[in-house]
């Protein structure tokens, strides 16, 4: 089993315990919420319970951040028992980790590193998603990081290795477009072009947020507000995917206040609107 | 790549003086890790100002947690 399970477009947030009460009290704006799980894997019963009442009141995605899916080196079988017993244990509607790695040589970095674009980091990716399929019992769908540096070894650009990867692992994608975004920038790309090339089909959650700059270049630091080219990319993304999709918006700190970030899951709404029309209308598709 | 080219990456990334030590000798560092030729190759051509940016961004993270 793979992606996410859901039957129309949704928009939500990442849950921060910041926002808590802001999430709970406009839950009627709120179609789903995104759970970062290394938050809760360690937690007591009662606060396993308490993520568990809100999956009764909102769909639930859960988001891992520490696998370490796209390496040489397998994922260790306790971190997939923690995180099996945690999807067991919420029912999300679907999970999500990152084509990054964390650590190495007994090394945590602390923060997601994009590993070499190689086709041998493929083959270790698609070894971990096995894994984690088999422990976790659905395969998580694959995040795309943002990287300021341009990873040693890589034989190809992001978009090949992308769609290698997506291809190689048959798993669906979370498209975390200010990540495309700022890569894009940084390194010489044009997002544009590279929504076009990955594979539509595949694409079932997108995440949005800001950033900032470090030095010359563009910072993935979800403190700031979505600037306006991640909500046109968003809109392109909506035209060409087929299916339903699941947009998270993502905010770590410098909280505004929750209409401002409500305004952002309302233009998230219009952005997929102002794409799904053009899909609609276009006979190219 | 390796499981070594990694953790010699994670290294970089984390650690002020082994950074240091890798800018002032790519190669050797390199060597001296027993990496293979390809990754040592790789390595001597790293983005270095990238590799700077990323190491403060990762301290950033760190510190933050």
């Amino acid at each position: 089993m793979r992606g996410v399970r859901v039957v129309r477009d949704l928009v939500g947030l990442g849950w921060r315990h910041e926002l808590a009460c802001d999430i709970f009290e406009n839950l009627d704006r709120i179609d789903v919420v995104e759970v970062v799980a290394e938050g809760w894997l360690s937690g007591s019963r009662r606060q396993q319970r308490a993520l568990e009442t809100l999956g009764t009141q909102v769909p639930v995605l859960l988001h891992g951040v520490s696998l370490g899916m796209a390496s040489s080196a397998p994922v260790e079988r306790r971190r997939l028992d923690r995180m099996a017993r945690l999807v067991e244990a919420v029912q999300p509607v679907g999970w999500s980790e990152h084509l990054a790695f964390v650590r190495g040589g007994g090394i945590e970095i602390g923060h997601l590193a994009a590993p070499p674009r190689t086709h041998e980091v493929i083959g270790g990716t698609v070894s971990n998603v096995l894994a984690a399929a088999k422990v976790i019992g659905q395969a998580p769908v694959l995040e795309n990081v943002a990287t300021l540096i341009d990873p040693p070894g890589s034989e190809m650009g992001e978009a090949d290795w992308l769609c290698a990867a997506l291809a190689a692992t048959d798993c669906d994608m979370l498209l975390d477009l200010h990540n495309l975004h700022v890569n894009a920038a940084n390194h010489g790309f044009d997002a544009r072009d590279a929504i076009w090339r990955l594979p539509a089909e595949r694409i079932a959650v997108v995440h949005l947020a800001g950033g900032s700059t470090l030095g010359p270049m563009l910072l993935d630091d979800h403190l700031h507000q979505v600037p306006d080219v991640v909500f046109e990319l968003l809109a392109l993304v909506a035209e060409r995917v087929p299916r339903p999709l699941t947009v998270i918006v993502e905010r770590d700190g410098v909280y505004p206040p929750f209409s401002v970030l409500a305004g952002e899951l309302d233009r998230a709404r219009r952005a997929l609107e102002a794409g799904r029309l053009r899909r609609h209308h276009d006979h190219r598709l | 790549m390796t499981i070594a080219f990694e953790a010699f990456l994670a290294r970089i990334y984390v650690d002020a003086d082994a950074r240091a030590r890798f800018l002032g000798d790519p190669g050797g560092e390199a060597a001296r890790a027993g990496l293979a030729p390809g990754e040592i190759t790789a390595l001597e051509r790293i983005d270095r100002e990238g590799l700077e940016l990323a190491a403060i961004s990762i301290a950033a993270k760190r510190k933050g947690r």
